[in-house]
């Protein structure tokens, strides 16, 4: 198999070292007795990573969604329900990443077809009728009012590696996809498709795969981050939860592996150092004190804007060269 | 118009009176209390609302038309032009219908420094990117929005608030009478600008073939920057008549620009016509759903209504044949 070969090859680069490291680091600090709540905010920022990057595989076949919230929602609301009716835990998590590719296979038939424009509307749409639908539905969803999730792990550092591992895992199973035959596809189509469509790839079947393995992941990540958060309600299908992943993707790299890390871990650097700033900041003016979460945001739009802007492929291709000009 | 469009608008139409009787007998009983009065008072309701989302699809079907680019931001500019005139209305104590112009002139310049500064960088680079540009400045606007003003609702008080006129059964409030006269003559003066002037002439040669329209000599950049905003100014009447009628907040912005979108693609994308119909037809749609389904699926029908139809047509019921 290619791909070993390509990973022994790698292990002789210092490549693959700062991914190891990372995954080192990530390992050891619960260790260092480090406060619950800085291991839960590492945990969201794991989740994001994760969530991003599922997004980011729809990306990379050229198809942006907009309401990538509505499979997150989707996995979180079938685990949910089925872990309250059955008690069977873990079971759930399959059954909702499965019931979220269905739904990504429904939405990707419809969009398979479409233009960015009408793309990004359709998968907007759905998930905003998911919200109707939730709400509806309240016999099984509990309502506007919501359902309290079962626990699967007892503390929040077995939160944090169980989040852990599956980031990991699903980075490199995206990874493994990029680099197979179906990603070269992939790229095919964004780049081009008539031409990707000339030299006899099958538009059709590639952009649909690409939907329904980018919702089955994103299902599979919405029921784990759903027994993290413990309670799930419609707000989960939230415009927030669709526009981050496409936020943090953006500013790490559209399309690109390491983009959603670098993003979440920029995203993760702003917020913290602004927490750590806040109460220095805040005797400056009420005003300040008064919206500080609203300043965060506005920063990473601030940031979005100028990033779409001035470098439209994102930090990666910047942050790469750079890591080529100081090994040398 | 072509017969294409007569028949659109007919189907447009018929979507509008089925649908919401085919969901309602499907979901729930109609309620009892449906008389005729009822029945008028809901419509006159939807042309109303459909009165906003006219004035807000005309601007994002213009600067669709013009510059091939969706602004998903369009709903915040509508919601600062209803700041705007809050504060000229309670600081200058201008009638709220007259600080409309005024609104209209700040917006739009807000809306020309917006298409210099941030679209024209990223024009024909990808469709994407110009999604995501409009998606930051989303977060941007709102969030900007919220912290000068707090997100607490505001509601711009009208003279004649308490103002009523009564046509027979129905009792309608003046304000709303005022909202539909000031939509047909902003609407009027856009068709006239559009059809009639040698910028509209300009704008429409733009829209129909940007290349050819640069050989004509015409500055096509400065056409991007004023379609852009005149576009705004349109979303900035339809915020300041919004906020007369109900209390906005920052955040209030979003939905209805999507649902803008919505009706521009079910009207036909860069149809003028179809934009206004669309409109209204679309807030009849809306508020016969909010009565007979309950106000829960308020946003769910419109994304209903044009993932059904896009199934059936990929480019829109009047997209161009290439998708």
């Amino acid at each position: 198999m290619n791909i070993l070969s390509d990973l022994r090859k790698g292990l002789k680069t210092p490549k693959i070292y700062l991914p190891i490291l990372l995954l080192l680091v990530c390992l050891l600090i619960p260790l260092f007795g480090i406060s619950p709540y800085f291991i839960h905010v590492l945990a969201v920022t794991f989740f994001y990573i994760s969530y991003s990057s599922s997004w980011n595989l729809l990306a990379y076949s050229g198809q942006a969604s907009f309401g990538h919230a509505a499979f997150l929602g989707i996995g979180g609301y079938v685990t949910t329900i089925f872990t309250i009716q059955t008690s069977i835990p873990w079971l759930g998590l399959l059954l909702g990443a499965l019931v979220s590719a269905f739904a990504g296979i429904l939405v990707g038939l419809t969009c398979v077809r479409l233009r960015e424009w009408f793309l990004a509307l359709v998968t907007l749409g759905f998930s905003i009728i998911m919200v109707a639908l939730t709400i509806e539905l309240h016999w099984l969803t509990g309502g506007v009012y919501g359902l309290a999730v079962p626990s699967l792990l007892p503390s929040v550092n077995h939160y944090y590696y169980g989040m852990l591992a599956l980031t990991v895992f699903l980075v490199f199973i995206i990874y493994l996809i990029t680099k197979s035959k179906i990603g070269l596809a992939f790229v095919a189509i964004r780049e081009n498709e008539s031409e990707a469509k000339a030299t006899g790839i099958d538009v059709t079947k590639y952009k649909l795969l690409a939907f329904t393995m980018s919702a089955f992941f994103a299902g599979l990540i919405g029921a784990f981050y759903a027994h993290f958060i413990s309670y799930i309600n419609y707000q989960i299908f939230h415009l927030d939860y669709s526009f981050w992943p496409i936020i943090i993707s953006v500013i790490g790299g559209i399309a690109t592996i390491e983009g959603p890390i670098i993003g979440s871990s920029l995203m993760f650097c702003i917020i913290e150092f602004l927490r750590v700033i806040r109460p220095l900041v805040e005797t400056i003016d009420p005003v300040i004190k008064l919206n500080y979460p609203k300043i965060q945001v506005l920063l990473m739009g601030i940031i979005l804007v100028v990033v779409v802007i001035k470098m439209p492929k994102g930090i990666s291709p910047w942050l790469r060269k750079y890591l080529i000009s100081i090994s040398k | 118009m072509n017969r294409v469009n007569i028949v659109g608008i007919i189907v447009l139409i018929a979507i509008a009176i089925a649908s919401p009787i085919i969901a309602g007998s499907f979901f729930a009983p109609p309620p009892a209390f449906i008389g005729p009065e009822f029945l008028v008072q809901i419509v006159a309701w939807g042309l109303i609302i459909g009165c906003i989302y006219v004035l807000l699809a005309s601007g994002l079907n213009l600067i669709f038309g013009v510059m091939k680019v969706v602004n998903f931001s369009h709903g915040e500019f509508m919601i600062l032009g209803g700041y705007v005139s809050y504060w000229v209305s309670i600081l200058v104590g201008l009638d709220p219908y007259l600080s409309i112009f005024v609104s209209m002139v700040v917006i739009g310049l807000v809306g020309v420094l917006t298409e210099r500064v941030c679209f024209r960088r990223v024009l024909g680079t990808s469709k994407l990117n110009e999604i995501i540009l409009s998606l930051g400045l989303i977060y941007v606007l709102q969030n900007a929005m919220a912290i000068s003003w707090t997100d607490k609702p505001i509601q711009i008080r009208s003279p004649f608030e308490f103002v009523t006129v009564s046509f027979g059964v129905v009792r309608m409030g003046l304000d709303w009478l005022i909202v539909i006269g000031v939509t047909v003559l902003i609407m009027a003066g856009f068709y006239i600008l559009i059809k009639r002037t040698e910028v509209g002439r300009a704008m429409r040669a733009t829209s129909q073939n940007r290349s050819a329209a640069m050989l004509m000599g015409i500055n096509v950049e400065r056409m991007d920057m004023f379609s852009f905003g005149l576009g705004t100014a349109l979303a900035a009447t339809a915020g300041t008549l919004l906020a007369i009628l109900a209390p906005i907040t920052p955040q209030a912005g979003a939905i209805p620009a999507l649902k803008a979108f919505t009706i521009i693609v079910l009207g036909g994308l860069g149809s003028t016509i179809g934009a206004v119909v669309g409109g209204l037809v679309y807030g009849l749609v809306e508020n016969s759903t909010i009565v007979l389904l309950g106000a829960t699926w308020k946003d769910a029908i419109a994304f209903a209504i044009l993932i059904l139809v896009l199934i059936i047509r990929p480019t829109g019921l009047f997209g161009e044949k290439e998708a």
